[in-house]
């Protein structure tokens, strides 16, 4: 039996939309795919979950039909279940003992029902020590915000400070609506206010207010977590033609623009043949919002066609887009028009060979393969990125490897009660690896308040 | 909360906002830019800071209600709360004590050279003001740099008001005569590229500010890129003001054509509403 598929809206219909694609699991299915879990004595899929979820045990419960405390299971760990059983790339999956038979129970539909249908604890349950001492944080992507979950559990008064004026960051700015309904990420970030965390929008660190202001208005100790740079500039040739966009840039625009009905008013230009270049969810989700406004899309990666890092369903889903994949092309230039517009990308297939016979093998460009694909609009979306401009405002912050240094013990930065935390120390990641940095962090400051 | 506090109609569709920010305000210097937004369903757009009061807690920007953002902004009621205001943002000009300055504006650029010509003004320069515009009706806030300025000098192309000359020709005429120590240029870019060869030159400092697209103000998107001296930069991070010396105007506006173009052919169809469409009927 394979992993059952979400309901999902009709593949005609979808594209004419930005509502979430996938409905979820239906009950039935759900304590059906539940059983199936072999629920190993030594579990595979634990040490597989960077959050460390107890995986078969909210597995059991779900299948006990104790959703409510499946949920709570999850939440032990996960602070936010209803983001990633929607969004995560689920290394769980990978690490099952089923997936070698091609069947990996599917974790992450599993999660997402609990928290769809499970009720959480209610604010009032959760037992505090209040304490006096404050913590900001600064940038309310999924790292800061999984920092303020736990922090504010652990009893500290938090502080969210916020660059743009509407709070989640790469969550409501980079991932589209029909992956994750704002609904959803408005709900969580509210259940969180509850919880007594306290957000400010519009306060950029370094333009509005300083490392130094911070401290001096009573904080203990800060967390920064305000994620990646701008992509990086001037990699390819060809990119200062009209028509090409960033992937980050495409994603940030169509939200930033707030408009009610992206297919009615959409705020950005496209040709009508699109290539999207990247091979992670940042590619993906482009292609996809480009897929909707009736455009033809290639997806064009260097790697192998099963290196696509995004996860079997929504690997599924872009595929009955019509989304065209082009695996193992290397693309070597953007190629203009007499109007300094883009008219298409040289590419070149590559393949794996032993070039120096020594058993190395690695990916190569194949002799006379180049070949050109027509295109109007290119979307440069791959994960590489800027170191984020905050030296420019903080000098005294160690880089190393363009990324903030911190101590691999305690995950503080060269300055004393500065922490760091997310894509700003590892460079863009996953999402589940962020928000298990911001976790991770969150205890480490923990310790650090109680030793002062 | 954000609330404007008093508006003022400057010429046709051109108003004043006197908006209550007063972390904003203590902060703020001539150069800088704000992202407002009036409503949560409307898209942020950078406004330059004309005017700041930090003793009140009040900052002035000068609107021009062509789009759909900055036509809300100026319909906004008095003491309504805005949605959202971000700011001081961008780099800040720094007055120093030079001599004679020449401030150059065209079209509405006006509202963004009236701040650097008072602070220079007030630093202890002599500020020599030109404004240029193709008529007269597209001559904007005459009235309000006249005041920051020691002397103005006003052409328009078509000679319906005052002299009959670009804003280039004027300048070209002041540093002809006179012993200037910078010039500050805002406007279109065939006027900045026209002053920036006669000051190269003269060897005279030149600074000029330049309008590219900013969608997020935290320097992580990338729409505001744009070539300086050879390298990319972040307009939002190092901007809005930059070297005239060191900017290519020409592969600028060749690029801007071509994404103009770029736009205007690709530009999504709006889907038409029925009110539309009864007006289209109507007007057959």
């Amino acid at each position: 039996m394979l992993q059952p598929r979400p309901t999902v809206q009709h593949k005609e219909k979808r594209l004419k939309n930005f509502e979430e694609v996938s409905q979820g699991l239906a009950k039935r299915v759900c304590f059906e795919e539940a059983k199936r879990c072999p629920q190993c004595s030594d579990p595979t899929c634990k040490p597989g979950c960077p959050l460390g979820i107890d995986i078969p045990g909210f597995i059991r419960l779900l299948r006990e039909g104790e959703t409510t405390q499946a949920l709570q299971k999850i939440q032990e760990e996960n602070d936010f279940p209803a983001i990633c059983g929607r969004v995560c790339l689920a290394p769980c999956e990978k690490s099952c003992v089923l997936e070698k038979e091609g069947a990996a129970i599917g974790i992450r539909a599993l999660e997402r029902f609990a928290a769809d249908h499970g009720k959480t604890r209610s604010a009032m349950d959760e037992h505090r020590r209040p304490r006096l001492q404050r913590v900001a944080i600064v940038g309310s992507g999924p790292a800061g915000l999984a920092a303020a979950a736990r922090l504010s559990r652990r009893g500290y008064a938090v502080t969210v400070f916020e660059a743009s004026a509407l709070v989640g960051g790469i969550l409501r700015y980079g991932v589209p609506e029909f992956r994750l309904p704002r609904q959803v990420l408005d709900q969580e970030i509210e259940g969180l206010k509850t919880k007594g965390v306290q957000f400010q929008t519009n306060a950029h660190l370094g333009r509005m207010f300083s490392i130094s202001k911070i401290f001096e208005q009573g904080f203990a100790a800060i967390l920064l977590a305000v994620g990646t740079g701008a992509p990086r500039l001037g990699s390819i040739p060809g990119e200062e033609l009209a028509g090409v966009y960033y992937g980050r840039e495409l994603l940030m625009k169509i939200h930033l623009a707030r408009q009610k009905n992206l297919m009615k008013n959409f705020p950005m230009a496209l040709g009508a043949q699109v290539v999207v270049l990247g091979d992670g969810y940042l590619a993906v989700d482009c292609a996809r919002v480009c897929a909707r406004r009736q455009t033809q899309v290639s997806l064009v990666f260097s790697r192998a066609e099963e290196e696509l890092k995004i996860h079997a369903q929504d690997r599924e889903d872009m595929m009955e887009e019509g989304i065209q994949i082009m695996p193992s092309t290397q693309v070597l230039e953007i190629i203009s028009n007499s109007a300094g517009a883009v008219s298409g990308v040289r590419c070149v297939r590559m393949d794996f060979a032993d070039p120096f016979s020594d058993g190395n093998w690695q990916l190569v460009a194949v002799p006379d393969s180049e070949f050109i694909i027509d295109a109007q609009t290119v979307v440069l979306a791959s994960a590489e990125s800027q170191v984020t401009p905050l030296q420019h405002w903080i000098p005294e912050l160690r880089i190393q490897n363009e990324r903030i240094w911190i101590d691999s013990q305690t995950a503080m930065t060269s300055m004393q009660g500065v922490f760091a935390a997310g894509d700003v120390v590892t460079g863009a990641g996953r999402l589940v690896d962020a928000l298990a940095s911001g976790k991770r962090v969150a205890e480490n400051i923990d310790e650090y308040l109680k030793a002062k | 909360m954000f609330s404007i506090l008093n508006k003022q109609i400057l010429g046709p569709n051109i108003k004043r906002l006197d908006i209550s920010a007063p972390l904003i305000a203590q902060k703020a210097r001539p150069g800088q830019f704000v992202m407002i937004a009036p409503f949560a369903r409307s898209e942020a757009i950078p406004l330059s800071v004309v005017k700041v009061s930090p003793e009140k807690g009040i900052i002035t920007l000068i609107v021009q209600e062509i789009g759909e953002t900055t036509q809300q902004l100026g319909n906004m009621p008095l003491n309504e709360p805005l949605f959202s205001m971000a700011g001081p943002l961008g780099k800040s000009f720094r007055p120093e004590k030079l001599g004679q300055v020449v401030c150059v504006a065209t079209g509405i650029g006006a509202a963004q050279i009236l701040p650097i010509a008072q602070s220079l003004k007030d630093a202890g320069n002599k500020v020599l003001g030109v404004l240029g515009a193709k008529t007269r009706r597209e001559l904007f806030l005459e009235p309000q740099v006249r005041p920051a300025c020691h002397q103005l000098f006003v052409g328009t192309e078509d000679g319906t008001y005052q002299q009959k000359a670009t804003a280039s020709i004027l300048v070209k005429k002041i540093l002809g005569k006179e012993d200037i120590r910078l010039v500050y240029a805002v406007g279109s870019l065939d006027m900045m590229s026209e002053i920036c060869q006669m000051t190269k030159e003269k060897q005279i400092p030149m600074l000029v500010q330049l309008d590219f697209p900013i969608s997020c103000p935290t320097g992580v998107c990338a729409s505001c890129r744009i070539k300086v001296g050879g390298r990319w930069v972040l307009g939002c991070e190092e901007g809005p003001e930059f070297d005239g010396h060191q900017m290519d105007f020409d592969d600028l506006q060749k690029r801007r054509d071509a994404w103009e173009e770029f736009r205007t052919q690709h530009q999504p169809q709006e889907a038409m509403s029925l009110s539309k469409m009864f007006l289209e009927a109507w007007k057959k």
